[in-house]
């Protein structure tokens, strides 16, 4: 449009007033879920929105990392944390994870785990021709982690049944 | 490190690169579009460059980044006469062409942008394909200073990469370059990607009708759920539509204003979107066959088929930069395409076609009221006015659909609920500009012109 309308206006003033109807129906009336619009915008900006002076107190990058992926980043840093040097820790599949987790275990796989906490030598359960050099074990609780290795208390073999089930 | 002077240093080469590459193309531009544009122009021109440094085994780092940029921004300047040309108008003296409505629009817009680009800077890189592709990579990259990776080489990783590692470069390497300038998590350049999008929407939709229309679609754009979420998510599918849709844009905008170096602006854009989703090499092939009589009817068949042929070779070029030249003479390991080929059968076809549709487009909490907006003023457009104009538009909404089927039907790893489902925000800009086109919306837009300046109609 080339014509060039006039910057204040009385009919100018109303289609402003207009598009803040507008702009408060769209973003804030939600008619039940009907008006997507509303609701997407609650949960993508105005969450934010509203918490970003207590978002904005959390400045470390590592806490935030945490907050985001929570026990997807907090598990494999206890695996790193506890290994040996001499460990090559078996990566459970994401059925077995997921039992004990209320969001996906993506970290089992040895890419997610790569990214969360670096190269470490692990072997992804998928990997039938490396899985028998493992010598360290994933073991998960509904509220515990440890890294089970042959010889301890933990049966091995009964932990690879359970990793097994449920696939 | 701080990263605030490194970022606008290079912000500002890219916005000179680009602005310089639209003088050079003697590109005569409203300078509320050239800002958008020359960024899109300037951002790709430079990871172009800057993966030239990877095939010359240049060390990937904050120098030759820069060093990248400094080269795409030197370059067009050969052109001197054309840049300065285009410098000069871009420094004259501003109008102010902001109404109230405007800014109350642009007041709402500029907080959900705040909100986008904190975002962007503040969380962590979340979907599974970034952590597991293009940002395993680039994390990787800055430690090594080159693509070619322990990601590719490590005995936990190799057999298990899948596809994601392999996707098109582009945000692979805007994330290497953010990571390089001191962003914890790279991915403020989405935000940057989104804006640029949404500011040549916003101005093309302008161009076409009044403010106050213009202003209501861009909320509606803007605040479409499914595209909002990605204004500030690291995938390859938003920066993909900016280049995809604004390619669109600017070829309709050749035709409309006959300006013949549109076309190879769009060129440039194509190409970025090539660069920026492996598919979309498919996806442009189609649009450019269908343009090829629009742009005949505007100049001439020798012109059309010039363009078509050189804008095709020019995305083939930059498609096998990666995937043909990078696989097979850098990378150690690829993967195969031949076995995610699952061939053309008709009833997946009817199959993806009739899901994407029932599952995705007319699902609205993901688009909300775009595609009703979009299928009644189609629908009253032709009935009322007996007009589908702009036509080209619409032949690129109906070629990018049937480009997004082929790939869904052809390909095993394309998924209806999420390679379509993210495919379509190339098609979403369109529709808004196409809206504004129709004669319905002229129509409208001419008679509050009149209405505001107390002019009967």
């Amino acid at each position: 449009m080339s014509e060039r309308l006039p910057i204040f206006s009385l009919r100018g003033l109303i289609l402003a007033i207009v598009m803040v109807v507008v702009l408060t129906l769209l973003l804030s009336a939600k008619f039940g879920d009907l008006n997507s619009y509303a609701t997407s915008y609650d949960a993508r900006i105005g969450l934010y929105g509203e918490k970003l002076d207590s978002l904005n107190k959390i400045h470390s990058w590592r806490s935030r990392m945490f907050m985001r992926h929570v026990a997807n980043i907090e598990i494999p840093t206890y695996i790193v944390n506890h290994m040996r040097p001499t460990d090559t820790v078996l990566l459970p599949p994401m059925s077995y994870g997921n039992r004990y987790m209320v969001t996906n275990a993506i970290w089992s796989d040895p890419r997610i785990f790569t990214w969360m906490v670096g190269f470490h030598p692990i072997v992804a359960w998928t990997d039938t021709t490396r899985r028998a050099s493992a010598n360290a074990f994933v073991v998960l609780t509904a509220n515990q982690i440890w890294i089970a290795r042959r010889g301890g208390a933990t049966n091995i073999d009964s932990l690879l049944n359970e990793y097994g089930s449920g696939q | 490190m701080n990263a605030t002077v490194p970022f606008l240093l290079m912000l500002g080469i890219q916005f000179v690169a680009g602005f310089a590459t639209l003088g050079a193309l003697r590109i005569d531009m409203q300078r509320s579009m050239a800002v958008p544009v020359s960024l899109l122009v300037g951002t790709f021109l430079h990871s172009l460059a800057f993966f030239g440094c990877e095939l010359l085994h240049i060390p990937l780092s904050t120098q030759s980044m820069l060093l990248s940029a400094v080269l795409v921004a030197v370059i067009p300047h050969i052109w001197w006469k054309n840049v300065t040309t285009f410098y000069g108008r871009l420094l004259s003296k501003p109008t102010w062409t902001l109404t109230l409505y405007d800014v109350v629009t642009l007041g709402v817009i500029g907080y959900v942008t705040f909100i986008a680009v904190w975002a962007s800077w503040y969380w962590p890189v979340t979907p599974f394909d970034a952590m597991a592709g293009i940002d395993l990579v680039a994390k990787q990259t800055v430690e090594e200073g080159t693509i070619v990776n322990r990601v590719f080489t490590d005995p936990s990783l190799v057999g298990h990469l899948s596809n994601q590692p392999f996707y098109a470069p582009f945000s692979m390497l805007l994330q290497v370059m953010y990571r390089l300038i001191g962003f914890a998590y790279g991915q403020v350049w989405v935000s940057i990607i989104a804006i640029s999008l949404g500011w040549i929407v916003w101005t093309a939709l302008r161009q076409l009708v009044h403010p106050f229309i213009a202003d209501l679609l861009f909320v509606l754009y803007v605040l479409t759920p499914e595209m909002l979420g990605y204004t500030y998510i690291v995938q390859t599918d938003l920066i993909n539509a900016a280049y995809y849709a604004s390619a669109a844009i600017f070829l309709f905008q050749a035709i409309e204003k006959k300006q013949q170096p549109y076309v190879w602006l769009s060129m440039i854009l194509l190409c970025g979107a090539c660069w920026s989703r492996s598919e979309s090499i498919l996806l442009v092939g189609i649009g450019l066959i269908g343009s090829i009589a629009f742009i005949a009817k505007n100049w001439s068949w020798r012109f059309a088929l010039t363009y078509i042929a050189t804008a095709g070779l020019g995305c083939l070029v930059v498609f096998g930069l990666w995937h043909v030249l990078f696989f097979n003479a850098y990378l150690p390991v690829h993967p195969s395409p031949a076995e995610q080929i699952i061939g053309f059968d008709t009833q997946r076809f009817v199959h993806v076609v009739l899901s994407s549709c029932t599952a995705v487009v007319l699902d609205t909490a993901l688009w909300a009221a775009t595609f009703i907006v979009f299928g009644v003023v189609v629908v009253v457009n032709l009935f009322v006015k007996r007009s589908v104009s702009p036509v080209l538009l619409l032949m690129w909404i109906g070629t990018t659909f049937l480009g997004l089927w082929i790939v869904g039907t052809v390909f095993s790893a394309a998924i209806v609920e999420q390679t379509i489902r993210r495919g379509i925000f190339k098609v979403i800009p369109l529709i808004f500009v196409y809206v504004a086109g129709t004669e319905l919306l002229q129509r409208a837009s001419h008679r509050l012109t009149q209405w505001e300046a107390g002019r009967p109609s």
